[in-house]
Order: structure tokens, then sequence, then C-alpha cells
């Protein structure tokens, strides 16, 4: 338990094992990734937005600068921003509280791992500062990450800090989870967003570490002189493919699962309803999706080589994926059935996700598709695709958590007028920045193009995107200035202003105190956190 | 008499040394062949992956004609041989036939050997010999097929569409050729090469394996898994362990491990009456 004082004190916050300024950490490093990853999009859409050079200066290397921004955007959102926005911030500010636990199993291991993260977010910062950053994206595929003048080290040191933090973290609030919850709470009365948790975080331990021996083995290679992925060599370069997607696509469910946890609380907190169907949600989707996540890798693989039985039977499992994300869908919207809807700022994010999830999820059954997805491939609509799945999806989900969440950290209510401002801007903004891309996917645009100079048909579509982008720039700052402002001048906020039902609101003042609650808490057997008993 | 015996046992010895000693110059000048290795190369990239014409018109041993599908349908051994050689292309199908005797997947079930004349002078004659001097045991001759080109125009054509190449040297009276196994999946498209003389018997198990395109019982699943503890090594041209697939099975345990671990340092702790930091 933390014994630190209230007041503003630096030492206190950079040594500090509180949960939750832990949790304030990861948001304000993972908000600073976020912006700089930003930026970087802003300049990829720029670019893109004529159809020779537009920001490049030197032709001859404009790939390079071009793959250098698309590196940055791509490792900081998903490395920087998003997983340890959900699994950072989220998870070490909330998951304590909702359990009644008075901190985590390991605070001080909780510490390090901020530590561990701040140093990969300044790792992918010097990105700008030195003189050869690594232009590798966020795969840093073999061959061209071993021929590249690109520093790939940077880029492998990053992924080796940011998944040691991830690693730390996992075991950190499994064992929290499991031994530190309040007296009578069972495991089918923890909230959605303590489950989604626990399923990211197992599914982090297990496949992080492939990643990490993948880019070791690739560092190996380019400076130690092995040939793990040199096929003239006596290697095999798509190994490295393999064991890269083996960690990332189930990634790409740690950042889906607890972006839907903290979505099924703000629905149900908002729709004042229990959650539809929580055990087949719980034990059928989130596990379904943890036991089939780690079959799925090889649909990124499609058209780099590979017997055909083996396509065959990774498009079936990664189509058997949609039946527990199925269910997840169902029951968020089952939860807002015959609710008695609120729409504040967190709510509008919060269908705001559902509307993207339902496109990203739709658009990813083609892909899963072998037949198509040969066709669609490394195009333009791939992009489209996980930006709405992922990155629009988990931000949007994000956001709602923050704005949902913001009385109980800052003890001020958000400022709806600027909230509801930005959430218009950001969500017009993607939408407009992304949908065409699907259209010129499907007519072939390819991606991660700087110049698309022999696809002039094409231009009209960037430029309509880049306005987009920047519509959600504009969201973006109108969102962060929301959120200073709220905090520094907000409206104080009452104990419970949603009138929740879950532990968070409802035993620990806002902010919560050292050691999070005034009184132990202890749950009864008929509690549950969505009780409203409608 | 025995001293001129002598001097012509030491004339014989001196001009043995000066004749060494002149091959000894000249070999160790000679730092490189005649003949530019290259040219037996096989850019594997170039052919993987090539299906084989299933009307392709051959003759088998019984002098009927049959085309080259009807001895797909399984994974087939192509051996590309004459059976007028007296060289290599009897070594390589004795060979071939050493490393399937005790191979677990069985001949004519699992897979086919078909060897095929690319010499137009071969007859059934010829083709019989051969056979019979490779002495194939019964049980392999169910699923070693023997043929020659009907149309002998198609010999060159179909042979290069493989990457296999062949030379014919008149003062030899021999063809100068490479010796190598392709490995086809049941469809006649190529999936791998092995090389003669370099393989074992785990490498043919394993390009076996592969080729058969995932069509293996549920007995042979270990065999499978087995099999991807290997991979194919393009610069020994042979099977070697899959290194990077052992360091990525050896992490998925670092992670769990890690919780096992902090599990029990918890309980441990706690049973102390500690505190956790």
């Amino acid at each position: 338990m933390s014994t630190e004082s209230h007041g503003f004190n630096l030492k206190e916050w950079i040594f500090t094992t509180d949960h939750k300024r832990i949790g304030i950490l990861y948001l304000i490093g993972s908000m600073a990734a976020f912006s700089i990853a930003g930026v970087m999009a802003l300049m990829i859409r720029l670019e893109q937005s004529t159809l020779g050079p537009t920001l490049v200066h030197d032709v001859a290397t404009g790939g390079s600068q071009y793959n250098v921004w698309l590196y940055f955007h791509g490792a900081a959102m998903i490395l920087g921003f998003l997983i340890p926005g959900l699994t950072g911030f989220a998870a070490n500010y909330f998951l304590p509280l909702m359990i009644g636990a008075k901190d985590v199993a390991f605070p001080r291991i909780n510490a390090f791992s901020v530590w561990l993260f701040y140093a990969g977010i300044i790792m992918a910062l010097l990105t700008f500062v030195i003189g050869d950053p690594p232009d590798v994206m966020w795969t840093g595929y073999p061959p061209y990450s071993l021929l590249t003048s690109g520093n790939t080290a940077f880029y492998v040191f990053t992924v080796h800090l940011l998944g040691f933090a991830s690693i730390l973290g996992a075991v950190n609030f499994l064992v929290t989870v499991i031994y530190m919850r309040a007296p009578g709470m069972g495991w089918n009365q923890l909230n959605m967003f303590v489950w989604s948790t626990v399923t990211a975080f197992v599914i982090q331990l297990v496949f992080v570490p492939v990643l990490a021996s993948a880019v070791t083995m690739l560092l190996f290679d380019k400076y130690l002189g092995t040939h793990f992925f040199d096929p003239s060599q006596g290697g095999d370069v798509l190994l490295y493919q393999n064991l890269f997607w083996f960690y990332s696509h189930p990634a790409v469910y740690v950042i889906l699962l607890p972006a839907l946890g903290i979505l099924f609380e703000v629905v149900a907190t908002f729709s004042k309803n229990m959650v539809f169907n929580y055990k087949a949600a719980v034990y059928g989707g989130m596990w379904g999706i943890v036991l089939i996540s780690g079959e799925v890798w090889i649909h990124h693989l499609y058209i780099s080589g590979m017997p055909d039985w083996i396509r065959i039977g990774m498009m079936v499992s990664t189509l058997l994926i949609s039946v527990p994300v199925g269910l997840l869908a169902i029951s968020l919207f089952g939860t807002l059935y015959r609710g008695a809807i609120t729409y504040t700022t967190a709510m509008k994010y919060a269908t705001a996700c559902l509307f993207l999830f339902l496109i990203g999820g739709l658009t990813g059954i083609p892909l899963a598709m072998t037949v198509m997805t040969v066709h669609l491939s490394e195009t333009s609509f791939v992009h489209a695709h996980f930006h709405y799945i992922m990155g629009i999806f988990a931000t949007f989900s994000v956001f709602a958590g923050v704005y949902y969440w913001f009385p109980k950290m800052t003890g001020k209510m958000p400022g709806e007028k600027m909230g509801n401002l930005g959430f218009w801007f950001n969500f017009i903004g993607v939408n407009i920045t992304f949908f065409p891309l699907f259209i010129i996917g499907i007519e072939g645009m390819p991606r991660r193009y700087w110049n698309y100079e022999m696809f002039p048909q094409f231009e009209p579509f960037h430029k309509i995107a880049t306005v987009g982008a920047f519509l959600v720039a504009i969201g973006m700052l109108l969102t962060i200035l929301n959120w200073i402002i709220s905090a520094i001048s907000g409206e104080k906020s009452v104990a419970n202003p949603w009138k929740s039902v879950s532990l968070e609101w409802t035993h620990c003042p806002n902010p919560p105190g050292p050691g999070n609650f005034p009184k132990d808490v202890v749950v009864s057997a008929d509690w549950t956190p969505y009780n409203y008993g409608r | 008499m025995w001293h001129k015996r002598v001097v012509q046992i030491l004339a014989g010895i001196t001009m043995a040394l000066m004749i060494s000693h002149v091959d000894a110059k000249y070999y160790s000048n000679q730092k490189v062949s005649d003949l530019d290795p290259k040219v037996f190369w096989i850019d594997e990239k170039a052919f993987m992956g090539i299906k084989l014409d299933s009307a392709l018109e051959l003759v088998d041993e019984k002098g009927q004609t049959r085309t080259f599908g009807t001895f797909t349908g399984k994974p087939v051994i192509l051996v590309w041989s004459y059976f007028a050689c007296d060289g290599s292309c009897s070594a390589v199908n004795a060979e071939l036939l050493a490393l399937l005797e005790n191979e677990k997947q069985v001949i004519g079930e699992n897979y086919q050997v078909l060897t095929i004349s690319f010499d137009a002078n071969d007859t059934l004659e010829s083709m019989a010999a051969f056979k019979k001097k490779l002495s194939l045991p019964d049980r392999m001759a169910a699923g070693w097929h023997f043929a020659l080109f009907k149309n002998p125009d198609q010999i060159k054509p179909v042979t290069s569409s493989t990457g296999f190449k062949y030379f014919w040297a008149p003062q030899d009276k021999t063809f100068y050729h490479q010796n190598v196994f392709i490995f086809l999946t049941p469809e006649g498209r190529i999936n791998r090469y092995l090389y003669a003389l370099i393989n074992t018997q785990k490498d043919v198990g394993l390009a076996l394996l592969e080729a058969r395109m995932g069509q293996f019982k549920v007995s042979e699943v270990l065999d499978y898994a087995v099999g991807l503890c290997y991979s194919y090594n393009y610069k020994e041209g042979r099977y070697t362990y899959n290194i990077p697939m052992f360091v990525g099975l050896g992490s998925l345990m670092l992670g769990i491990f890690a919780f096992i671990g902090s599990v029990f340092f918890y309980r441990f702790r706690k049973a102390k009456g500690g505190s956790v930091k």
C-alpha cells in the first residue's frame, strides 16, 4: 500500500509505487507517443495528398524518409500508445479499484515496468535525433531490416523495453486478480474490464517473448553476423514473419479486449443495464479469443508463400475467431437494448466504437478469405481495415474510458461542450480519412507508397483523406485541451456522477487516496458491478 | 642382372616422382575447375511450384502409353536418368533405394518414385535391364515406376522446365547431368530438390512429408510436428535444425515460467506474513 502524500512532488511521482499514479504516468507517456504518432500521420497524409513529392526533400531518398514516418507512426501507435494506454493506464488505475484491492501484487515491479515503458518511449523518440533512424515499419521484416542503413537496433531495443514492461505488467495483474479480490468476490462478479485485461495479459504473457526472441535474432543477424533469417546462408527469412505475427496478431486482441472491456463499463453504466449474456461474453467471447488467437497469424502471410492446405486451415481458424468476437458484439449491443441511455461524451465515443467495430470487423472477413486477400493484400484496403478495427476503435475506446473515469482520476467533471465538439471532429474526420481508402484499395492502391504517380486516378481520394486527417487533428487537439482545462478548472465532481454500481465508483472517493478504499471492501454473493435493478 | 633391375626400379620411381611433381604443380596452379559448377546449379526459386504437364505422354515398363498425370495423385520423387548410363545413374537410383528402404512412409501408398529416361535412344529393353540391375525389393517395385518419353522431341523442353540440365559429351560417349531427386506434390508441382549423395534418410523423409501438402493421417501428426523442427537449408541443400523455431518455442515458456514464479513468490511472502513489494 502506498503512503505517499497528495501534494505534487516530482520525486514522488518518479519513484511512486502507487498503481494510480503509475496509471497516470502510463496515460501521460502514451498520450505523448500518440501525439507524435499523430504528427507523423499528418505528414504521411500530406505526402500522399499530391502525386509527386510533397514533403520529402530529396526524391532519391524520399522513400527512406517516408519509411521513418511510417515506422514511428506504427511503432508508437501500437507499442507506445494503444497497448500501454489500455493495459498500462486503464488496467493500472482501475483494475485494483474494481476488484476492491488496496494495491497491486508487486508494486515495485509495477513501478519498474513504467520506467521501462518510459525508456522505450525515449528510445523511440531518439529516432528523430539520430542520423540513421530505423525505417523498418513496426514489423522489421528481413531482409530489408538487415540491409537498410537505418538503425534497426533502435527498433529492437524499443521492442525489448516495451515488451519487458508488458510481461512485468501481465505477471503483476494476473497475480493481483487471482489473489487480491475483495472478500466474497467470485469470478462471475468481476467487471468486464477486469476480465478483458486478464485475458489480454494472458495473451501478452504467452506471446510477447516470442516477438522479443524474433527481434533479438534480427539484431544478431544484423550486427553479430549470424544468419537466422538469411536464406543464402542457410537461414529462413519467412520464419521471422511467422514469429513476428505469432505475437503481433494476438497483440491485436491485447488491444481489442481491454478496449471492449472499457466499452462494456461505459455502455452498462450509461444504459443502466446489466451486461447482456455476461458468461457467454466472458467464457465464450474473451476466453474464446485467447484460445483461437494463437492459431490465426498466418493470414498475415497469405501472399508470402506457403502450402495451400495451411492457407485453408488458417482461413478457417481466422473466420472462426469471428464467433467469440461476435459473442462480445452481441453482448455489447444487447446491453444497450431497452437501456436508459444517456449520451455523454464518453457514451458517444462508446457508441461510435460500435459503428467502427462493425465496419472494421466486416471488412476483416474478406481479408480472412484466401481467395480475396490475395487481391487485397498490401493495398490501402488493409490499411483502412486495421485503422478502423484497431487504430480508431481502440483510440476511441481509450477516449471513452478517459471521459468516463475523468471524475474518478481528477475529482473534476470533463467539459461536455468541448468534449462533444472534439468527438464530432474526430468521428467525422476518421471516416473521411479512412473510408476512401477502402474504395481505392479495392481498385489497387498499394500501401506504403509515398509516390503513386503510376496511379493518378487515386489522387482525389488521397486529398479527401488528407482533409479528414486534419479534421481529426483538430478533434484530438480539442480533446486533449479539454482534458487539461477540465483537470485544472473543471466543475467539481460529485462522488458518483454517473451513478454506477461498480466498486471504483461506490466505495472510494474521487480521486482515491492512498490504499484506495477508506474501509475494507467486502461484497455479498448477489452483488454484481452491473446491478441496476432492471 | 639384378643391378639392371634396380636401375629400372629407381628409374621408374624417379619418373613417377617427376610425373607426380608435374601433376602436383599442375593441379596446384589449377585453382578452379575448367567446368563452371554453376552450369549444374538449379536456380530452385525459379522452378519451385512449377506444375508438370499432366498430359505428357510416357511409355511405361509394359510398353503402354501413360500420361504423366496417371503417376500423380500422391507425392512423386522424380529422377531424371538414362538407362544406358554406366556411371552415376545407377548409383543415384541405388542411393535413393537405400534411403527409402527404411522410410516410414509407404511407397505406393503415400508416395511414388518415377525414374524417367532423358535419352531418346533408350528402349524398353535398356529400361528393363536398368530396373533389373537396381534389384528393387518386391514391396518397393509396386511404387517405383520407370518410363520413357513417347515423343523424344519433348525431352529437352520438359526436363528444362524442371531445371534439369544435361549435355552429351561425344568424346566420352556419355551424358553429363545433374543427380537430383525432384519432389513433386500430388498435383505434380515441384516442391523440393534434394541433391544425390549429400542427403540422408531424414532429408528424404522430410521432403516427402512436405510434398504431401498436409495429406497426413492423425497417426502421423507427431511426424509432422517433428518435421517442423527442421527447415530446408538452401545453402547446404539439405534439412537442418530450425533454430529460430526452437528459440521462439523456448521463449513461449518464458512468460509462463515468470507467472508461475511470481505466484510462488507471492504465496511465499504472504505465508511469511510480509508485504509483497
